[in-house]
C-alpha cells in the first residue's frame, strides 16, 4: 500500500514548523516615550487618587538637562521624559531596590514576598504599595498608570506589553558578578538617583570594612562557614554569587568540596563539620524546620553547635536585595564569637 | 444506516450549545479584569473606535489570552481523543502518554542549550526561548520523539493498545524524571525559566503566541476530523479494522504523529496542562456518543470551553494573584474523575 499519506503529512508538519517561525510578530519598536494610552491613564489616575510614590516632578531636574533621558537596557533603549514620579516594577527585588533608593515604589508583583522580610516593615506599614499580582496582573500595571516600569530578565513579563503601557526599562542581570550591586547602580543611575546611591553605597562599604575589622579581631577569618537554608524537605545549601562577599572579602573560607552544591543532609554536615554555621528558616513556607534541625542528634555533634558558632538569621542576607547586603554586613560585623 | 432528519437535527444540538456557552463566556471574559471597562467602551474597542486605554486592554491583553485558551483546549481535547481511540482506553491522553512530557523535555533542553553558560549553536542561541517558534519546533520535537519511542518499546509483532498505554505510563515517568534532572542542573535563571513554562499557565499570552498555533490546529483538526471513520474502526478493535482493509499500524503511527503536533503545539503555547485531554473526550463522549464524527469537533469545543472556564476561573478568583490553568483543571478533573469511579 502507498505511503503517500504519511509523506504528506510529514510534508504538512514541517511545513507547519516553517509556518510557525513567520506567524510571529515582529518585535516591538526600541524606543517609548510613552504610550497616548499611558497619558490618558496619567489623566484618570490623577483624578482617582493620590500615588503613595514620592518625587514630584520638578523643573530643576528638567534644567539640569537630567531629563528627558535615554536609558540603554536589555531589550534596546527608552526615553524618560521626565523625573518619574509612579514607578511600578515586576517583581520585589527591583521594588525593594527603590526602597533602598528611598523611594516608594507605587506598585509591584510579588508584593507579599517583600513583606516576608522584617526590614520593609515600616515601608509597607506606613505606605500604600499596590499588589499588581503574582504572577505579574497586566492590567492592573495599566490601573496603576505608571510613568516607569522597571522589570528584570528573570521575571519574564512580555516586554511589548509593557512598553505599550508605560516607557519600560528592563535590566540585566545575567551578567552580574556580585549579587545585588551591579543591577542596584544600574537601576539607580537610569533613574537619576544618584545621591541617594552614593549615600547607599558609602555606607555599605564602610560597614563592610568594620565587618571585615570584627571578623578578624574575633578571629572568624580563614575559618570554614556554611550558608543554609533549612525547609520541610531538605536544605539548602547557598554558594556562589549568593555568597561571594562573605567568602572572598570579609574573610570566611569555603568548603571546597561544597562549593558547588546546593542541598546538603546532616550526614555531609557531619563529614565536613564547618567551623560556622549560618543557618535560616525557608522564607516561602516557615515550618520551623530551623528548630527540628536543631533538636537532631547528630546536628549537636557538630563542631560549630558545640562551640556556639551557629547563627541563626533571615534569607535577605543571602539574596539580591540591597537593603539585605547591607544587613548582611551589619549581621556580619555584630557576630558574637 | 443513514441518520433521519430527526438525529440530524439532534446531533446539533450539543455542539450548538457548547458554542453558545464558549460565546457567552468569551463576552463574559472581556468584561472581567482590573481595568473597568463598559459595555460600550468594550464594544468601540472591537470595532476599532476604542479610546487607546480600552483598544490596549482588549485587544493585547483580554483578547490573546482568550483566544489562546480556547485554541490550546482544543488541541489537547483532541488529541485526548485520538489518544484515547488508539488506545482504546477511556484514560488514556497525551499527558498519561508521556507526549506532553516529551514535549515538556524539548523545551527545557531548548532552554538549557540556549543559556548563556553552555556553548550552543549561535543560531540556536539566538533564535532562543525567546521566539515562540523555536519553542513549538523543540516541544513538537520532544513530543513526536516521545511518541515514536513509545511505539517502538511498544511494538511486539504488532501494537497492542494495553502494551501502548503501559509502555506510556512508563515513558512518561522517565521523562518526568528526565526533566526534573535538568532543571536541576540549570542556573536559577534557566531553572525559572523552564519552570514557568512547565507550570500551565497562559499568562503570558500574546498575539505572536496565537499565530504560531494557528497553523497547526487549521492544518492538523480537519486531517484529524477526515480520519474520523479511521478512528471509527481502530475502536472497534485491530482485527476487525484489519478485516474492513484499514492499514492498522501506518494509521495508528500517523495519529500518534498528529496528537503529538496538537500535544506540542499546545505545550509550546501553554505549558504542561494536564487533564483536558482526558476530560474533555470523557464528557464529550457521553453527550454525543462514540462516532469521531461527531466526538471530535464537540471534544474540541469542550476541551475550549473547559480551558476557557478554567482560565477565567484561574485569573479572577485570587486577582490580583493568579492560580495556574493547568492546577485550575486538576480542581476540577479529579473530583469528575472520583465520581466516575464512585459510579462504576
Amino acid at each position: 500500500m502507498s505511503n503517500r499519506p504519511f509523506i504528506i503529512l510529514t510534508a504538512l508538519l514541517a511545513f507547519l514548523l516553517l509556518l510557525s517561525a513567520c506567524g510571529e510578530k515582529g518585535s516591538a519598536p526600541n524606543t517609548a516615550s510613552g504610550s497616548s494610552a499611558s497619558a490618558e491613564q496619567s489623566e484618570s489616575a490623577a483624578a482617582s487618587g493620590t500615588p503613595s510614590a514620592s518625587a514630584p516632578t520638578t523643573d530643576s531636574d528638567q534644567q539640569a538637562g537630567l531629563f528627558p533621558k535615554t536609558v540603554a537596557h536589555l531589550k534596546g533603549e527608552t526615553t524618560i521624559e521626565a523625573k518619574p514620579a509612579r514607578i511600578v516594577t515586576t517583581n520585589f527585588v527591583a521594588a525593594e531596590h527603590l526602597i533602598a533608593l528611598g523611594i516608594i515604589p507605587y506598585g509591584t508583583a510579588s508584593l507579599n514576598q517583600l513583606g516576608i522580610f522584617k526590614l520593609y516593615d515600616e515601608e509597607l506599614n506606613n505606605n500604600r504599595i499596590a499588589d499588581l499580582g503574582t504572577p505579574l496582573d497586566y492590567e492592573a500595571v495599566v490601573n496603576a498608570a505608571p510613568d516607569l516600569i522597571i522589570s528584570f530578565d528573570w521575571d519574564q513579563a512580555d516586554y511589548d506589553k509593557l512598553s505599550a503601557i508605560a516607557p519600560t526599562l528592563v535590566l540585566d542581570t545575567t551578567k552580574s558578578t556580585n549579587i545585588f550591586e551591579e543591577t542596584f547602580v544600574k537601576l539607580a543611575e537610569a533613574i537619576n538617583e544618584q545621591a541617594a546611591l552614593d549615600a547607599f553605597l558609602v555606607k555599605y562599604r564602610e560597614t563592610k570594612e568594620e565587618a571585615i575589622a570584627a571578623l578578624k579581631t574575633n578571629e572568624f577569618q580563614g575559618k570554614t562557614a556554611i550558608f543554609m537554608m533549612a525547609s520541610e524537605k531538605t536544605n539548602y545549601l547557598f554558594t556562589g554569587i549568593n555568597t561571594k562577599v562573605f567568602y572572598d572579602e570579609l574573610g570566611f573560607k569555603q568548603i571546597p568540596e561544597l562549593s558547588e552544591a546546593q542541598a546538603i543532609d546532616l550526614e555531609t554536615l557531619r563529614k565536613y563539620d564547618p567551623d560556622v554555621i549560618f543557618v535560616a528558616e525557608d522564607y516561602t513556607n516557615p515550618t520551623g524546620a530551623v528548630e527540628k534541625l536543631q533538636n537532631s542528634a547528630v546536628w549537636k555533634t557538630l563542631t560549630a553547635v558545640r562551640n556556639n558558632h551557629v547563627y541563626e538569621t533571615d534569607t535577605s542576607i543571602l539574596g539580591p536585595m540591597a537593603r539585605g547586603q547591607q544587613y548582611a554586613l551589619e549581621f556580619m560585623r555584630d557576630l558574637e564569637p | 444506516m443513514r441518520a433521519n432528519p430527526s438525529m440530524r437535527k439532534k446531533s446539533w444540538i450539543v455542539p450548538g450549545g457548547a458554542i453558545l456557552v464558549i460565546f457567552f463566556l468569551f463576552v463574559l471574559s472581556l468584561n472581567l479584569g482590573a481595568v473597568r471597562l463598559s459595555m460600550q467602551e468594550i464594544g468601540q474597542a472591537l470595532v476599532g473606535n476604542g479610546n487607546p486605554r480600552a483598544h490596549m486592554v482588549i485587544y493585547e491583553l483580554r483578547l490573546p489570552r482568550m483566544i489562546l485558551a480556547l485554541m490550546i483546549g482544543a488541541c489537547l481535547s483532541v488529541a485526548g481523543t485520538i489518544m484515547q481511540a488508539v488506545t482504546r482506553n477511556d484514560i488514556a491522553d497525551a499527558g498519561i502518554l508521556g507526549i506532553t512530557s516529551g514535549a515538556g523535555f524539548g523545551i527545557v533542553m531548548l532552554i538549557s542549550l540556549t543559556s548563556e553558560d553552555t556553548q550552543a549553536l549561535d543560531t540556536i542561541r539566538q533564535w532562543g526561548t525567546d521566539s515562540v517558534a523555536a519553542s513549538t519546533a523543540a516541544a513538537f520535537a520532544g513530543g513526536a520523539i516521545a511518541s515514536l519511542l513509545i511505539y517502538a518499546l511498544a511494538w511486539k509483532r504488532g501494537i497492542a493498545p494495553s502494551r501502548l498505554l503501559l509502555v506510556g505510563v512508563a515513558v512518561n515517568a522517565v521523562l518526568g524524571a528526565a526533566i526534573v534532572v535538568v532543571q536541576l542542573l540549570m542556573d536559577k535563571g534557566d531553572f525559572t525559566r523552564a519552570a514557568i513554562w512547565l507550570s500551565g499557565s497562559i499568562w503570558s499570552a500574546n498575539w505572536s503566541t496565537v499565530l504560531t498555533l494557528l497553523p497547526w490546529i487549521v492544518l492538523l483538526l480537519p486531517v484529524v476530523y477526515f480520519k474520523a471513520r479511521i478512528l471509527n474502526l481502530l475502536t472497534l478493535g485491530d482485527e476487525l479494522a484489519l478485516s474492513a482493509g484499514l492499514p492498522v499500524e501506518r494509521e495508528r503511527r500517523q495519529l500518534l504523529l498528529i496528537a503529538a503536533g496538537l500535544t506540542g503545539a499546545a505545550v509550546a503555547a501553554g505549558g504542561g496542562i494536564a487533564f483536558v485531554g482526558l476530560l474533555a473526550p470523557h464528557i464529550s463522549r457521553k453527550l454525543v456518543g462514540s462516532r469521531h464524527q461527531l466526538l471530535l469537533p464537540v471534544s474540541a469545543l469542550i476541551g475550549a470551553l473547559l480551558l476557557q472556564l478554567s482560565d477565567i476561573a484561574g485569573k479572577h478568583l485570587l486577582a490580583p494573584s493568579e492560580i495556574p490553568v493547568g492546577l485550575v483543571v486538576a480542581i476540577i478533573g479529579a473530583p469528575y474523575f472520583i465520581f466516575l469511579l464512585l459510579r462504576k
